[in-house]
């Protein structure tokens, strides 16, 4: 019996050991200079395993459609002001219990709090911060908003550049450890509850009479929802994640009524070297296509935040 | 009994560790290069291989200006970045370019722009390696 208890404990130990090494970067730049693990770089030691499944693995990770931030920024840039109550109220935080709902949610959460930061609504935006927080902590990724990053919102929450700096951050954190951790479907289903309810926000504005800055911003939600249903697909797999893409398809079909028009594009440089990048593409939507987004974007959005 | 769960628990850890490189990475080599852009995506960082290659659809919004990044490990060597339409015509090639990390640019209108990273090979190398490459962009407020 001892025997066998000093073998388990030996085999643990080596288990440790090789966690450490790993997790410190034991074979790190073996062949160049002895280079920290943050420099990012290491040997290719395991091809078979690195190449497994490598087309699908860096489609899952390299996704990009615009982050809550900059659709806030837009809504602010059309000269709105904040409203409390389009917001999806953090008290509702502890209804969501299962990972599917935690993790649309925090999406949906990172919209509002990007909303709140860029109309400098400091307690909102620290409010969804820790709101964000305790979800994350629910989907295991504590250290994506740890103690100490929240201390560092606490003291800056009067600079509303450090705290828009601290809303992106937590946004890639979130996300950044999912991918990492071999979860992009949890991290495409926030990516997913974000978008929705960045569209949500923004048709609250777009219906508004003579309003033509943001009806032309849902407009052009056309190409993130496409990439968005594109980017679902590829985790057919995963019911919850199938569930969501259905509710996007439903969008997907009102929004092809949205009038594309591709035309050319140009480059142009001045004379102190900015490029601007232009084109003849044309978007178009009827006020009844609005409309039906707006009164789907609610469905969706009811279904989720309960 | 308990034992073993630890120890499955640990061995189920080592693969996530090891595959957690390029946050700290995008974190110190890439975000600090956003300069006074506003971040506005999500997480679009991994480890890649010589030869590899990898793309990624991005929409930039009309009258807005913005900062596009692609910041390799120097031990990948020169990383091509390519910017072009959906259509295929290229817009941008770091290849002669002074900032070869860096692309800013004005847009006009809102469009798909599609970003195409390529590692160079490492055909005499002894030993190959991988490196982190983050894609950041980020918007002028």
């Amino acid at each position: 019996m001892i025997k066998k208890h000093l073998s388990l404990n030996a085999f643990l130990s080596i288990c440790v050991s090789s966690l450490f090494l790993v997790a410190c970067g034991g074979n790190e730049n073996k062949t160049e200079n002895k280079a920290p693990l943050e420099t990012g770089a290491s040997e290719l030691t395991n091809k078979d395993e690195f190449f497994k499944d490598r087309e699908q693995a860096l489609k899952q990770i390299f996704f990009s459609i615009p982050a809550p931030i900059e659709m806030a920024d837009m809504i602010k840039d059309a000269g709105f002001s904040f409203d409390k109550n389009v917001l999806n109220p953090v008290e509702k935080v502890n209804k969501y219990i299962n990972e599917e709902n935690r993790a649309i949610n925090l999406g949906i959460y990172a919209a509002d709090l990007s909303y709140s930061t860029v109309f400098d609504q400091k307690q909102e935006s620290v409010n969804y911060l820790s709101a964000s927080k305790t979800l994350a902590s629910a989907l295991g990724i504590d250290g994506a908003l740890d103690e100490q990053f929240m201390e560092r919102v606490q003291r800056n929450q009067n600079n509303r550049d450090s705290l828009i700096s601290y809303v992106t951050q937590s946004y890639q954190n979130v996300n950044a450890y999912l991918k990492e951790g071999k979860r992009t479907d949890v991290s495409a289903l926030i990516i997913a509850g974000a978008w929705v309810e960045t569209l949500y926000l923004s048709t609250q504005y777009a219906g508004k009479k003579g309003e033509k800055a943001m009806r032309q911003r849902v407009a052009e939600q056309t190409y993130s929802l496409n990439q968005l249903v594109n980017y679902l697909n590829l985790f057919a797999t995963s019911n919850r994640v199938n569930q969501m893409k259905e509710d996007l398809i439903k969008l997907q079909m009102i929004y092809k009524d949205v009038i594309v028009i591709g035309g050319e594009t140009s480059v142009e440089k001045d004379k102190n070297g900015t490029t601007t990048i232009g084109s003849t593409d044309t978007i178009t939507m009827s006020d009844a296509t609005l409309a039906k987004i707006a009164a789907e974007v609610v469905v969706i959005r009811n279904k989720y935040i309960l | 009994m308990k034992t073993y769960k630890i120890l499955l628990f640990l061995l189920v850890l080592i693969p996530s560790f090891a595959l957690a490189q390029c946050r700290p990475f995008t974190k110190n080599k890439a975000l600090p290069k956003l300069n006074g852009y506003v971040q506005n995506d999500s997480y679009n960082s991994a480890q890649m291989a010589p030869g590899e290659e990898a793309e990624i659809m991005v929409t930039f919004f009309g009258g807005r200006d913005y900062r596009l990044l692609v910041v390799a490990h120097p031990i990948l060597g020169d990383v091509e970045f390519t910017v072009s339409d959906i259509n295929g015509k290229q817009i941008y090639t770091n290849k002669g370019a002074q900032d070869k990390e860096a692309f800013e640019f004005k847009m006009k209108n809102t469009q798909q722009l599609v970003v195409k990273v390529k590692v160079p090979e490492q055909k005499d190398a002894v030993v190959q390696h991988i490196g982190c490459i983050s894609i950041v962009s980020g918007f002028k407020q």
